[in-house]
Protein backbone atom coordinates (compact mmCIF):
# COMPACT_ATOMS: atom_id res chain seq x y z
CA UNK A 1 0.00 0.00 0.00
CA UNK A 2 1.33 3.44 -0.93
CA UNK A 3 1.65 6.15 1.70
CA UNK A 4 2.78 9.70 2.26
CA UNK A 5 5.91 9.21 4.32
CA UNK A 6 6.83 12.84 4.70
CA UNK A 7 6.64 16.38 3.49
CA UNK A 8 8.83 19.42 3.14
CA UNK A 9 8.41 23.18 2.84
CA UNK A 10 10.91 25.21 0.86
CA UNK A 11 11.28 28.30 -1.31
CA UNK A 12 11.14 28.19 -5.08
CA UNK A 13 12.80 31.56 -5.55
CA UNK A 14 14.06 31.72 -9.18
CA UNK A 15 16.93 34.00 -8.18
CA UNK A 16 18.53 31.09 -6.30
CA UNK A 17 19.60 29.74 -9.68
CA UNK A 18 19.47 32.91 -11.78
CA UNK A 19 21.54 35.07 -9.40
CA UNK A 20 23.35 32.42 -7.34
CA UNK A 21 26.13 34.69 -6.08
CA UNK A 22 24.00 37.67 -5.09
CA UNK A 23 23.63 37.07 -1.31
CA UNK A 24 26.44 36.92 1.25
CA UNK A 25 28.36 33.62 1.23
CA UNK A 26 27.01 32.59 4.62
CA UNK A 27 23.41 32.83 3.45
CA UNK A 28 24.15 31.10 0.16
CA UNK A 29 25.64 28.22 2.12
CA UNK A 30 22.67 28.08 4.49
CA UNK A 31 20.26 27.73 1.57
CA UNK A 32 22.44 25.17 -0.20
CA UNK A 33 22.74 23.16 3.01
CA UNK A 34 18.98 23.29 3.60
CA UNK A 35 18.26 21.87 0.16
CA UNK A 36 20.93 19.21 0.78
CA UNK A 37 19.27 18.30 4.08
CA UNK A 38 15.98 17.76 2.29
CA UNK A 39 17.69 15.69 -0.41
CA UNK A 40 19.27 13.57 2.29
CA UNK A 41 16.00 13.10 4.16
CA UNK A 42 14.26 12.01 0.94
CA UNK A 43 16.85 9.26 0.62
CA UNK A 44 16.55 8.26 4.28
CA UNK A 45 12.77 8.04 3.89
CA UNK A 46 13.28 5.89 0.79
CA UNK A 47 10.98 8.14 -1.20
CA UNK A 48 10.28 7.12 -4.78
CA UNK A 49 7.76 9.81 -5.74
CA UNK A 50 7.43 13.47 -4.83
CA UNK A 51 4.32 15.53 -5.34
CA UNK A 52 5.53 19.07 -5.97
CA UNK A 53 3.04 21.84 -5.18
CA UNK A 54 3.77 25.11 -6.95
CA UNK A 55 1.89 28.00 -8.48
CA UNK A 56 2.01 29.67 -11.84
CA UNK A 57 3.38 33.20 -12.24
CA UNK A 58 1.69 34.01 -15.58
CA UNK A 59 4.44 31.90 -17.09
CA UNK A 60 2.70 28.61 -17.85
CA UNK A 61 -0.82 29.96 -18.14
CA UNK A 62 -2.19 33.32 -19.24
CA UNK A 63 -5.24 35.47 -18.52
CA UNK A 64 -7.23 33.40 -21.03
CA UNK A 65 -7.22 30.41 -18.64
CA UNK A 66 -6.24 30.41 -14.96
CA UNK A 67 -6.62 26.94 -13.43
CA UNK A 68 -7.65 26.95 -9.77
CA UNK A 69 -5.81 23.68 -9.22
CA UNK A 70 -4.15 21.50 -11.79
CA UNK A 71 -2.35 18.19 -11.90
CA UNK A 72 0.16 17.06 -14.50
CA UNK A 73 -0.73 13.49 -15.45
CA UNK A 74 1.43 12.94 -18.51
CA UNK A 75 4.58 14.27 -20.12
CA UNK A 76 6.24 16.98 -18.06
CA UNK A 77 9.35 19.04 -18.67
CA UNK A 78 10.90 22.29 -17.59
CA UNK A 79 11.79 24.93 -16.81
CA UNK A 80 9.82 27.29 -19.01
CA UNK A 81 12.13 30.18 -18.18
CA UNK A 82 15.50 30.17 -19.97
CA UNK A 83 16.83 32.89 -17.64
CA UNK A 84 16.85 30.50 -14.67
CA UNK A 85 20.18 29.10 -15.81
CA UNK A 86 18.79 25.58 -15.64
CA UNK A 87 18.63 23.57 -18.87
CA UNK A 88 15.19 22.40 -19.92
CA UNK A 89 14.81 18.66 -19.57
CA UNK A 90 12.13 15.99 -19.25
CA UNK A 91 10.96 15.25 -15.72
CA UNK A 92 9.92 11.69 -15.00
CA UNK A 93 6.30 11.67 -13.86
CA UNK A 94 4.60 8.89 -11.90
CA UNK A 95 1.78 8.75 -14.40
CA UNK A 96 -0.25 5.90 -12.87
CA UNK A 97 -0.36 7.57 -9.46
CA UNK A 98 -0.98 11.01 -10.99
CA UNK A 99 -3.95 9.62 -12.92
CA UNK A 100 -5.25 7.99 -9.77
CA UNK A 101 -5.03 11.27 -7.84
CA UNK A 102 -6.88 12.94 -10.70
CA UNK A 103 -9.65 10.34 -10.67
CA UNK A 104 -10.04 10.33 -6.88
CA UNK A 105 -10.39 14.09 -7.16
CA UNK A 106 -13.11 13.80 -9.78
CA UNK A 107 -14.94 11.30 -7.57
CA UNK A 108 -14.67 13.48 -4.47
CA UNK A 109 -15.44 17.03 -5.51
CA UNK A 110 -11.96 18.17 -6.55
CA UNK A 111 -12.43 18.79 -10.27
CA UNK A 112 -8.82 19.15 -11.30
CA UNK A 113 -7.74 20.97 -14.38
CA UNK A 114 -5.54 18.43 -16.09
CA UNK A 115 -2.39 18.82 -18.11
CA UNK A 116 -1.29 15.97 -20.36
CA UNK A 117 1.79 17.91 -21.53
CA UNK A 118 3.01 20.33 -18.89
CA UNK A 119 5.85 22.81 -19.22
CA UNK A 120 6.75 23.51 -15.60
CA UNK A 121 7.96 26.87 -14.37
CA UNK A 122 10.44 27.71 -11.62
CA UNK A 123 7.91 27.04 -8.86
CA UNK A 124 8.21 23.30 -9.38
CA UNK A 125 11.54 23.04 -11.18
CA UNK A 126 13.63 24.85 -8.54
CA UNK A 127 12.61 22.39 -5.78
CA UNK A 128 13.13 19.40 -8.08
CA UNK A 129 16.50 20.72 -9.27
CA UNK A 130 17.87 21.34 -5.79
CA UNK A 131 16.42 18.38 -3.91
CA UNK A 132 16.39 15.62 -6.54
CA UNK A 133 18.91 16.80 -9.11
CA UNK A 134 19.39 15.45 -12.60
CA UNK A 135 19.36 11.70 -13.03
CA UNK A 136 17.37 11.05 -9.88
CA UNK A 137 15.29 7.89 -9.76
CA UNK A 138 12.62 9.73 -7.77
CA UNK A 139 9.58 10.55 -9.89
CA UNK A 140 7.73 13.87 -9.69
CA UNK A 141 4.02 14.64 -9.90
CA UNK A 142 3.44 18.36 -10.46
CA UNK A 143 0.48 20.07 -8.84
CA UNK A 144 -0.28 23.74 -9.45
CA UNK A 145 -2.67 25.73 -7.32
CA UNK A 146 -3.55 29.32 -8.08
CA UNK A 147 -1.88 31.23 -5.27
CA UNK A 148 -0.14 33.60 -7.66
CA UNK A 149 -2.75 35.36 -9.80
CA UNK A 150 -6.09 36.91 -8.91
CA UNK A 151 -8.68 35.43 -8.39
CA UNK A 152 -6.90 33.22 -5.89
CA UNK A 153 -7.78 29.79 -4.62
CA UNK A 154 -9.10 30.03 -1.08
CA UNK A 155 -6.86 28.69 1.66
CA UNK A 156 -9.66 26.39 2.79
CA UNK A 157 -9.84 24.90 -0.68
CA UNK A 158 -6.06 24.52 -0.73
CA UNK A 159 -6.32 22.42 2.43
CA UNK A 160 -9.04 20.32 0.82
CA UNK A 161 -6.76 19.69 -2.16
CA UNK A 162 -4.08 18.47 0.25
CA UNK A 163 -6.52 16.20 2.06
CA UNK A 164 -7.65 14.80 -1.28
CA UNK A 165 -4.06 14.04 -2.26
CA UNK A 166 -3.59 12.12 0.97
CA UNK A 167 -6.84 10.20 0.43
CA UNK A 168 -5.76 9.33 -3.11
CA UNK A 169 -2.28 8.14 -2.13
CA UNK A 170 -3.74 6.09 0.73
CA UNK A 171 -6.16 4.38 -1.65
CA UNK A 172 -3.63 3.63 -4.40
CA UNK A 173 -2.92 -0.02 -5.11
CA UNK A 174 0.79 0.54 -5.61
CA UNK A 175 3.50 0.55 -2.97
CA UNK A 176 4.93 4.01 -3.55
CA UNK A 177 6.62 5.96 -0.78
CA UNK A 178 5.52 9.52 -1.41
CA UNK A 179 6.73 12.88 -0.11
CA UNK A 180 4.91 16.14 -0.75
CA UNK A 181 6.79 19.37 -1.31
CA UNK A 182 5.05 22.66 -0.51
CA UNK A 183 6.98 25.41 -2.25
CA UNK A 184 7.25 29.17 -2.33
CA UNK A 185 7.01 32.05 0.10
CA UNK A 186 7.63 33.24 2.55
CA UNK A 187 7.36 37.07 2.44
CA UNK A 188 8.20 38.66 -0.89
CA UNK A 189 6.90 41.41 -3.11
CA UNK A 190 7.32 40.27 -6.72
CA UNK A 191 7.32 43.29 -9.02
CA UNK A 192 5.73 45.41 -6.31
CA UNK A 193 6.96 48.73 -4.96
CA UNK A 194 8.46 46.98 -1.90
CA UNK A 195 10.35 44.32 -3.86
CA UNK A 196 13.49 43.44 -1.89
CA UNK A 197 11.86 43.89 1.51
CA UNK A 198 11.52 40.86 3.82
CA UNK A 199 9.05 40.73 6.72
CA UNK A 200 11.03 38.59 9.16
CA UNK A 201 8.48 38.81 11.96
CA UNK A 202 5.67 37.62 9.71
CA UNK A 203 7.81 34.85 8.22
CA UNK A 204 8.57 33.54 11.71
CA UNK A 205 4.90 33.61 12.54
CA UNK A 206 4.18 31.43 9.50
CA UNK A 207 6.94 29.03 10.48
CA UNK A 208 5.59 28.87 14.04
CA UNK A 209 2.20 27.82 12.67
CA UNK A 210 3.95 25.05 10.73
CA UNK A 211 5.91 23.97 13.82
CA UNK A 212 2.69 23.72 15.79
CA UNK A 213 0.93 21.85 12.98
CA UNK A 214 -1.62 24.68 13.03
CA UNK A 215 -3.04 24.61 9.52
CA UNK A 216 -6.12 26.47 10.71
CA UNK A 217 -3.89 29.33 11.84
CA UNK A 218 -2.60 29.72 8.30
CA UNK A 219 -6.04 29.32 6.77
CA UNK A 220 -7.35 32.08 9.04
CA UNK A 221 -4.98 34.61 7.52
CA UNK A 222 -7.00 36.85 5.20
CA UNK A 223 -5.60 37.05 1.67
CA UNK A 224 -5.59 40.84 1.55
CA UNK A 225 -3.85 41.05 4.94
CA UNK A 226 -1.16 38.68 3.68
CA UNK A 227 -0.84 40.68 0.46
CA UNK A 228 -0.43 44.02 2.24
CA UNK A 229 1.75 42.81 5.12
CA UNK A 230 4.08 40.47 3.27
CA UNK A 231 3.59 40.84 -0.47
CA UNK A 232 1.97 39.00 -3.33
CA UNK A 233 4.52 36.18 -3.07
CA UNK A 234 3.55 35.49 0.53
CA UNK A 235 0.23 34.16 -0.72
CA UNK A 236 2.22 31.07 -1.68
CA UNK A 237 1.72 29.89 1.89
CA UNK A 238 -1.35 28.34 0.26
CA UNK A 239 1.08 25.90 -1.43
CA UNK A 240 2.38 25.10 2.05
CA UNK A 241 -1.17 24.55 3.27
CA UNK A 242 -1.69 21.89 0.59
CA UNK A 243 1.42 20.04 1.74
CA UNK A 244 0.62 20.39 5.43
CA UNK A 245 -2.91 19.08 4.88
CA UNK A 246 -1.55 16.06 3.02
CA UNK A 247 0.61 14.86 5.91
CA UNK A 248 -1.48 13.31 8.68
CA UNK A 249 -1.39 15.11 12.05
CA UNK A 250 1.83 16.76 11.03
CA UNK A 251 4.18 19.08 12.85
CA UNK A 252 7.13 20.79 11.23
CA UNK A 253 10.78 20.77 12.18
CA UNK A 254 12.40 23.96 10.95
CA UNK A 255 15.47 23.25 8.84
CA UNK A 256 16.50 26.82 8.11
CA UNK A 257 15.27 30.35 7.72
CA UNK A 258 17.15 33.11 5.95
CA UNK A 259 15.83 36.59 5.10
CA UNK A 260 17.64 37.39 1.85
CA UNK A 261 16.95 40.81 0.31
CA UNK A 262 19.29 40.00 -2.60
CA UNK A 263 16.93 37.19 -3.52
CA UNK A 264 13.95 39.41 -2.59
CA UNK A 265 12.58 36.71 -0.32
CA UNK A 266 12.35 35.22 3.14
CA UNK A 267 13.56 31.66 2.54
CA UNK A 268 12.07 29.09 4.90
CA UNK A 269 12.73 25.34 4.99
CA UNK A 270 10.97 22.74 7.12
CA UNK A 271 10.27 19.04 7.33
CA UNK A 272 6.68 17.94 7.91
CA UNK A 273 6.57 14.94 10.20
CA UNK A 274 3.46 12.87 10.79
CA UNK A 275 2.47 12.48 14.42
CA UNK B 1 -11.72 50.48 -17.40
CA UNK B 2 -10.77 46.81 -17.39
CA UNK B 3 -7.39 45.28 -16.81
CA UNK B 4 -8.32 42.05 -18.54
CA UNK B 5 -7.09 42.91 -22.01
CA UNK B 6 -4.21 44.91 -20.58
CA UNK B 7 -3.07 41.68 -18.95
CA UNK B 8 -3.56 39.85 -22.24
CA UNK B 9 -1.37 42.33 -24.13
CA UNK B 10 1.34 42.11 -21.47
CA UNK B 11 1.18 38.32 -21.27
CA UNK B 12 1.38 37.94 -25.05
CA UNK B 13 4.41 40.22 -25.07
CA UNK B 14 6.29 38.00 -22.62
CA UNK B 15 5.13 34.80 -24.31
CA UNK B 16 5.40 35.49 -28.04
CA UNK B 17 8.55 37.23 -29.32
CA UNK B 18 6.75 38.52 -32.43
CA UNK B 19 4.16 40.23 -30.24
CA UNK B 20 6.90 41.81 -28.16
CA UNK B 21 8.55 43.11 -31.31
CA UNK B 22 5.42 44.86 -32.62
CA UNK B 23 4.68 46.15 -29.10
CA UNK B 24 8.05 47.92 -29.22
CA UNK B 25 8.15 48.94 -32.88
CA UNK B 26 4.52 49.63 -33.83
CA UNK B 27 2.61 50.10 -30.57
CA UNK B 28 -0.38 52.00 -31.94
CA UNK B 29 -1.00 49.48 -34.71
CA UNK B 30 -0.42 46.65 -32.26
CA UNK B 31 -2.82 47.96 -29.62
CA UNK B 32 -5.48 48.63 -32.27
CA UNK B 33 -5.54 44.89 -33.01
CA UNK B 34 -7.13 44.22 -29.61
CA UNK B 35 -10.92 44.74 -29.68
CA UNK B 36 -11.39 45.47 -26.00
CA UNK B 37 -8.72 48.08 -25.31
CA UNK B 38 -10.01 51.59 -24.65
CA UNK B 39 -7.99 54.62 -25.68
CA UNK B 40 -7.05 55.19 -22.04
CA UNK B 41 -5.82 51.61 -21.70
CA UNK B 42 -3.79 51.95 -24.89
CA UNK B 43 -2.19 55.06 -23.43
CA UNK B 44 -1.24 53.23 -20.23
CA UNK B 45 0.40 50.50 -22.28
CA UNK B 46 2.11 52.97 -24.59
CA UNK B 47 3.62 54.78 -21.60
CA UNK B 48 4.16 51.54 -19.67
CA UNK B 49 2.55 53.28 -16.70
CA UNK B 50 3.14 50.25 -14.50
CA UNK B 51 2.06 51.89 -11.27
CA UNK B 52 -1.30 52.94 -12.68
CA UNK B 53 -1.88 49.51 -14.22
CA UNK B 54 -0.98 47.89 -10.89
CA UNK B 55 -3.37 50.20 -9.08
CA UNK B 56 -6.09 49.08 -11.49
CA UNK B 57 -5.40 45.45 -10.58
CA UNK B 58 -2.89 44.19 -13.14
CA UNK B 59 -0.57 41.50 -11.79
CA UNK B 60 2.70 43.03 -10.60
CA UNK B 61 4.53 39.83 -11.56
CA UNK B 62 3.24 40.23 -15.10
CA UNK B 63 4.05 43.94 -15.18
CA UNK B 64 7.63 43.28 -14.10
CA UNK B 65 8.18 40.56 -16.71
CA UNK B 66 6.56 42.62 -19.46
CA UNK B 67 8.59 45.71 -18.53
CA UNK B 68 11.79 43.76 -19.05
CA UNK B 69 10.64 42.53 -22.44
CA UNK B 70 9.41 45.90 -23.64
CA UNK B 71 11.94 48.27 -22.05
CA UNK B 72 14.85 45.91 -21.30
CA UNK B 73 16.06 44.24 -18.11
CA UNK B 74 18.75 46.91 -17.73
CA UNK B 75 16.01 49.47 -16.96
CA UNK B 76 14.65 47.77 -13.83
CA UNK B 77 15.69 50.77 -11.75
CA UNK B 78 13.26 52.87 -13.76
CA UNK B 79 10.58 50.22 -13.23
CA UNK B 80 11.09 50.33 -9.47
CA UNK B 81 11.10 54.11 -9.55
CA UNK B 82 7.77 54.14 -11.33
CA UNK B 83 6.27 51.55 -8.98
CA UNK B 84 7.29 53.73 -6.06
CA UNK B 85 5.72 56.87 -7.53
CA UNK B 86 2.01 57.09 -6.73
CA UNK B 87 -0.12 57.45 -9.82
CA UNK B 88 -2.14 60.63 -10.30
Amino acid sequence: MSEIVGGFLMPHDPLISAEPDAPPAEQRKAVKDAFATIASRLKELDVDTVIVVGDDHYTVFGPQCIPRYLIGIGDVEGPAEQWLGISRRPIENNEPLANHIMQVGFDNGIDWAVSKTLLMDHSTIIPIHYTLGEGSKIKSIPVYINSGVMPLISSRRAAEVGQLIRKAVDSWSGDERVAILGTGGISHWVGMADMGKVNVEWDKKVLSFAEAGDIEGLIAMEDMDVFHESGNGALEIKNWIVAMAAVPEMKADIIAYEPIPEWVCGCGFAELKAA
Amino acid sequence: MSINTIERVLWEAITFPDKAEVFRSQPEEHFNSYFHLTSQEKQLLHEMDVRKMADLGASEMLLMLAWQVVRGPETMNEYMGRMNTPSS
